[in-house]
């Protein structure tokens, strides 16, 4: 278990508003901040800096946040990327997840929140902000498809995680709700981040369809 | 239209609405003028003719013109019949003996029904044209009547080329019209080799004009909207810098506006989510928190949930106004068993044993609306712990 303090975190946004806001709330609780202002500077801070966990701007010139996590190369897997955005527009987050963020917050997002969520995907779990886990609720049981594959399927423990954070509740207060210990709440939303990354369902491809459409 | 200049008028023509136009400049009956190049073409051994379609060509079509120009199709019938009923009446007149029938009649008549079309189809291209700068009529609609305008125009060409070689034929015997038409083809070919950078050019900026002129157009539109709705909401939020709370107003208004317009989320007032989210844009703006709505499977709006509605909105204000969390969570879900709607705060919260009185009435008010339309209320709070309303609506049996 990392804690924020030993984390050097690479902020990547064409806005420097941006980049300077996230450094405000982040410069004294990681090791350091590093910043980037596109996709390209960005592919290459990662090589170079190899940072502990990168926040990425969904929505830039070039390709955008989905780009550099396209560019990054396996060997990097000492990197985590957390999806920063002010769209709240589904597709572009389930984009970004698909594309292999550990999760997705707003730039409306708290500092203490914010070095909350760095922990975390620096650990290797997922952080879902409350409308992401209403997304994945749409997807795989709003939609009554009988589906075969294990992937495709949330288990009623899952369900009832992404329901509690689809309600706002943090995953401390999902685990005393549900009389659990946090860890295991992690693991729970953990494999959902990965169904979410790996399943075929439809309602997914469906949503990226649209966006092509559009 | 001004005065001493005379147009052809789309409205109301039959052909190429010069006889209407005509009549309108010179002041007379339409009919006068119809009448008149009739009788010039009849008896002037086709004068008539020519002179109208001199005027067609010379005269431009009035652009203040109202745009109830007669449909395209009726006119296109029109011209049709009238052309048939042209070549027939010529036809029997000489086979009656009361005229005679050169070889070199069919073919002008044919080139002149080929034409007619034509430029008839130019014509109307120009007016859509117009139409669209002014409206911005639909692009996909015009793409359609080009296609059709296609097929128009390679009709009438295709009537001019066989005229014209019916022509040839007739004046100077077959041979000698295929050797003249094989060597105007090669003709032709050596010209749009030579020719070909040049038009390809031409084409390439055309089409290049016309990207820019898209271009310009969205770029106009985006500017429009941020004079009129961005800068409008700065120079308020510049005026009443020293007070937070109305710029933080501001502010949100004018993201709901922007997203609206971007993403198109205009809230859809007949469905649950859509009058959720109108609602809670609503107490956003009215009492200052953010409000983060998140919903799962939406529903019709029957009069069961008008009464669920209120009471969640009922539900916010009160998370807005009492709880001091600058944040209230919305969670809606129409799942099997009915619909659920979760109001959550993270606010001072309050016993709910000992229930202070302005806070009685708006619990009651949400209680009993969602008793009203057959729902439950359950509240759950703690001093300290926030507070997070559910309102359940169970599914009717149909």
């Amino acid at each position: 278990m990392r804690s924020a303090s030993e984390l050097r975190v690479l902020v990547i946004d064409d806005h420097a508003m941006v980049r300077s806001g996230v450094r405000a709330e982040l410069q004294g609780h990681v090791r350091e901040v590093l910043e980037a202002d596109g996709v390209t500077a960005g592919v290459a801070t990662v090589k170079e800096q190899r940072p502990d966990v990168v926040l990425l701007d969904i929505h830039m010139p070039d390709g955008g946040g989905v780009a550099v996590l396209r560019a990054r190369q396996e060997s990097l897997g000492g990197t985590s990327f957390l999806a920063l955005s002010v769209s709240d527009a589904e597709v572009d987050v389930i984009d970004a997840v698909r594309a292999g963020a550990r999760g997705y917050v707003t730039k409306h997002i708290s500092g203490p929140e914010l070095l909350d969520a760095v922990e975390r995907v620096a650990n290797g779990d997922a952080v879902f902000s409350p409308r992401l886990a209403g997304f994945v609720l749409d997807a795989f049981v709003g939609a009554a498809a009988e589906e075969d594959e294990e992937l495709d399927r949330l288990s009623p423990r899952e369900q009832e995680v992404m329901r509690l954070l689809a309600r706002g509740y943090t995953y401390r207060e999902i685990a005393s709700e549900l009389f659990l210990s946090i860890k295991t709440i992690e693991t729970h939303a953990s494999a959902v981040l990965r169904k979410l990354q790996l399943s075929n369902r439809r309602e997914l491809s469906r949503w990226a369809d649209k966006r092509h459409l559009g | 239209m001004e005065q001493g200049r005379a147009y052809r008028v789309a409205d109301g023509r039959m052909v190429a609405g010069v006889a209407r136009g005509l009549a309108l400049h010179l002041g007379v009956s339409v009919l006068v003028v119809r009448a008149l190049f009739v009788a010039a073409t009849v008896l002037g051994s086709g004068a008539g003719l020519l002179a109208y379609l001199a005027f067609w060509a010379l005269l431009p079509i009035d652009p203040n013109g109202s745009e109830r120009a007669t449909p395209d199709a009726a006119r296109g019938r029109w011209i049709a019949w009238t052309l048939v009923a042209g070549l027939l009446g010529v036809l029997a007149l000489s086979a009656l003996g009361l005229a005679s029938l050169n070889e070199y009649m069919v073919p002008v008549a044919v080139a002149v029904a080929g034409i007619t079309l034509v430029w008839s189809q130019a014509d109307d291209e120009q007016r859509v044209a117009w139409r669209r700068d002014a409206a911005g009529v639909a692009r996909e609609a015009a793409g359609e009547a080009a296609a059709h305008g296609r097929w128009r125009t390679t009709v009438g060409a295709l009537s001019v080329v066989l005229a014209i070689i019916g022509f040839a034929i007739a004046r100077v015997g077959a041979t000698t019209m295929l050797q003249g038409l094989a060597t105007t083809v090669l003709l032709l070919i050596g010209l749009l080799l030579v020719a070909y950078p040049w038009l390809h050019g031409l084409w390439d900026a055309r089409a290049r004009e016309r990207a820019a002129h898209i271009r310009a157009d969205e770029r106009a539109e985006m500017a429009a909207r941020i004079h009129d709705s961005v800068m409008q909401t700065l120079t308020l939020v510049q005026k009443h810098a020293d007070d937070p709370q109305r710029v933080q107003q501001l502010a949100r208004a004018e993201e709901h506006a922007l997203r609206d317009w971007l993403y198109g989320e205009a809230a859809n007032a007949a469905s649950l989510v859509g009058a959720m989210q109108h609602a809670a844009n609503d107490v956003e703006s009215k009492h200052g928190v953010n409000i983060e709505f998140v919903s799962v499977v939406d529903a019709a709006v029957d009069s069961r949930i008008e009464g669920l509605l209120a009471a969640a909105q009922e539900a916010m204000v009160n998370a807005a106004r009492h709880s001091g969390a600058t944040v209230v969570q919305v969670f809606t879900e129409a799942g099997a068993t009915g619909v659920d709607v979760f109001v959550r705060d993270r606010g001072q919260g309050f016993d709910p044993s000992s229930v202070p009185l302005d806070r009685a009435g708006l619990r009651e008010s949400i209680e009993r609306r969602m008793q009203r339309c057959g729902g439950s209320a359950t509240i759950r709070t703690a001093i300290g712990e926030g507070t997070e309303v559910r309102l359940h609506l169970p599914q009717v049996s149909p």
